[in-house]
């Protein structure tokens, strides 16, 4: 109690960081087999104590081994009203002539040890970090060692004693008073596999468990080592890490929408820079074409000397050469210049004769061209008179006129 | 966070698992209560007695059903399951045909309880065996569990004769003249066994210059008074008989009767006297266990 009362005042320091708990429990037990510790006429309150201890993993989660004895009285329910032969047997009525004795004239004495080892799951601890209270369930395998008296209206019987696999658990609610005591009020139930621990014979009833309730005192001790880091370090760290990771990937994908955009900006301004290019090369282009198209023109406009020919000849004197030699220039350099030709004779002489005359002058004409690269389809509008009779002079007449067409 | 709650889910379900249903036995829907008759000896003289035999009758509104039992530990194996209210139980025990016993009217599954006789065709050879025969009246509730205490009585009567100062050549013999041919085994609203009225002749029960006879006896035929017995005395000059009117043998009662001869001789001439008016030299005891 002092222990207690220190622990109380020591104040409220308590970092709920010590694992390791150790203590002592005990109150009162109840037992159900084929006789019960609460019937409907009495209750028979056994007792129980013991030790234990336990490493609590955290907050939620706790390892728990625990050593327990305990002892309680039993006795027939009123749904049994049976009988018990003298050799063990049980009947519906007592066996004439056979010794025995009624159900509701016998009690069972049983003492029980247990070594227990239960897990504490506590359910305060899903809600609150750091809370002095606890809620535990705790599931618990355990072996259990029983030996029960049958105690007779005429004399005992002390049975052999027997061993169970038990299984069950506690329910319990703890308080912790101080940085190192604690205390709780427990429950729990346990089933016993096996034979029956009471030693009564069976008869109907699928009961073979131990309840025990009390009281648990805990001292706590220890640290927790130095160690690495928990799981949920390692998944906060984890977590962390990743976030880093976002927003490294968020800043690159930042950077790189950027550097597209600059690098979209560039191409825009080359193509821009392009497109000014374009247009002023195609400017310059259409200006050329134009100048060219000027310069064409001009060709076009080129006249191109008369060609005058000796009387009654059809040769071409070598002074137009250059004449001609400048036509043929601007023929080879415009493809699609075309010559046009129309060829005379001097009215002196038959009408067929000049006609003649001047289709041979044209057709010279045609020769010197070809002779020099021009084909016949660029001449193909070539034109011979026969005789000029609107010319001045005869030597006027006797001419060939060229010209550029389209 | 999920995977612990489904740890504690877990938790709780194992903890849970300890307190499994627990299922009584004796929980039927039916409308039937159960009755775990306890046998008892009426005279404790009977205890020990080998039952290997046992019959046990139930009879109620419902009709009535028989059921056999070899032991009387088979017989207390289980309770007698009977329709919830009233209910008359009757048992019957070593009366069967192994032990020289016949039994009429035994009732069939759920029919209405008809007469039932008891006869005993071999009783020479009865000797020692008798019968014995029990009732119960139970009110039972639905799922109720009644233990009524069931005394078990022996069914014929038992006789004790015996003669003092018989003469060395004298032969003393008795022969019963209104013992009952059967019994009738009631198992209605009052069960119990009675003789019944049809006689069964004389039967000789022994010769009493060779010794005590103690021997099982029918009952007096119902209706009868009392129970009629010839003595005959036989001497090498004759033989003489006298009629002997004792009180009535009635199911399970216990007779003796003790006789002098000097004081029996006496009354030969009157040829009949009446064991009440005999004086202090006679003796008669006779006794019914209840």
């Amino acid at each position: 109690m002092l222990l207690l009362v220190g622990a109380v005042c020591a104040g409220h320091a308590q970092t709920l960081e010590r694992p390791w708990y150790a203590g002592v429990q005990g109150g009162t037990s109840f037992g159900q087999s084929t006789f019960s510790s609460i019937t409907e006429h009495q209750v028979h309150w056994g007792v129980q104590g013991g030790l234990f201890g336990g490493y609590r993993i955290n907050r939620i989660l706790s390892l728990e081994a625990s050593f327990q004895y305990g002892a309680q009285t039993q006795s027939a329910l009123d749904c049994c009203p049976y009988w018990l032969s003298a050799d063990g047997e049980r009947f519906a009525m007592a066996v004439l002539d056979a010794p025995g004795w009624y159900y509701r004239d016998l009690s069972t004495r049983t003492q029980w040890g247990r070594a227990a080892l239960q897990a504490n799951v506590n359910l305060i601890g899903f809600f609150a970090k750091n809370s002095r209270w606890t809620l535990n369930l705790s599931p618990q395998i355990a072996a259990v060692t029983t030996q029960t008296k049958l105690v007779a209206p005429d004399q005992s019987i002390l049975n052999p004693r027997q061993c169970h696999l038990s299984y069950g658990g506690q329910i319990s609610l703890g308080y912790r008073i101080s940085d190192r005591i604690g205390a709780a009020l427990y429950g729990g139930v346990a089933g016993q596999a096996g034979e029956r621990f009471d030693n009564m014979p069976y008869h109907g009833h699928d009961s073979n468990r131990l309840w025990d309730a009390g009281v648990k005192l805990s001292f706590h001790f220890g640290k927790y080592p130095k160690r690495g880091p928990s799981a949920a370090e390692l998944a906060a760290e984890a977590e962390a890490a990743a976030r880093v990771a976002r927003e490294a990937e968020e800043a690159a994908a930042r950077a790189k929408a950027a550097e597209e955009a600059a690098q979209a900006e560039a191409a825009a301004q080359v193509a821009r820079e392009q497109a000014a290019r374009a247009a002023a090369e195609r400017a310059a282009r259409e200006q050329a074409e134009r100048e060219a198209e000027a310069v064409k023109e001009e060709a076009f406009q080129t006249p191109i000397p008369t060609v005058y020919f000796a009387n009654n000849s059809k040769t071409i004197v070598d002074s137009y050469d250059p004449a001609l030699e400048e036509a043929l220039a601007i023929l080879q350099q415009y493809p699609d210049f075309k010559l046009e030709i129309h060829a005379y004779a001097s009215p002196s002489g038959t009408k067929a004769f000049n006609k003649a005359l001047s289709k041979q002058r044209m057709e010279a004409i045609q020769q010197w061209f070809v002779a020099h690269g021009i084909s016949m389809d660029r001449m193909a509008e070539a034109y011979y008179h026969g005789a000029d009779y609107k010319a001045r002079t005869a030597t006027q007449a006797r001419r060939a006129e060229l010209k550029f067409v389209k | 966070m999920k995977t612990r709650y489904i740890f504690a889910a877990l938790a709780a379900t194992l903890l849970l698992a300890g307190c499994f249903q627990d299922v009584h036995e004796l929980d039927p829907s039916r409308n039937v209560g159960f009755v775990a008759p306890e046998l008892s000896w009426a005279n404790p003289a009977d205890a020990g007695t080998d039952i290997h035999d046992l019959l046990v009758v139930v009879n109620s509104e419902e009709g009535a059903y028989s059921k056999h039992y070899s032991n009387v530990r088979e017989f207390a194996r289980e309770p007698l399951e009977v329709p919830a209210g009233e209910s008359s139980i009757l048992f019957l025990a070593n009366a069967g045909e192994a032990d020289g016993y016949q039994l009429s009217g035994l009732p069939a599954t759920k029919f209405t309880m008809a007469e039932m006789f008891l006869y005993y065709p071999l009783l020479s050879a009865l000797m020692g065996h008798n019968c014995y025969m029990g009732s119960a009246e139970v009110m039972v509730g639905k799922n109720e569990f009644e233990a009524p205490i069931a005394p078990l009585k022996p069914v014929l009567p038992r006789i004790s004769l015996s003669m003092s100062n018989i003469p060395e050549r004298a032969r003393v013999s008795v022969v019963l003249s209104n013992a009952a041919a059967s019994v009738r085994l009631n198992c209605g609203s009052k069960a119990g066994v009675e003789p019944a009225s049809e006689s069964l002749g004389n039967i000789e029960l022994g010769d009493l210059d060779k010794g005590d006879i103690k021997t099982l006896v029918p009952p007096t035929v119902d209706g009868a008074s009392t129970c009629d017995m010839t003595l005959s005395v036989t001497m090498p000059d004759g033989t003489k008989t006298v009629q002997l009117h004792a009180p009535r043998m009635d199911c399970g009662g216990e007779y003796s009767l003790s006789l002098d001869y000097k004081n029996l001789i006496i009354k030969m001439d009157v040829g009949s006297f009446i064991i009440e008016n005999w004086d202090v030299e006679h003796s008669y005891d006779g006794r019914i266990y209840e």
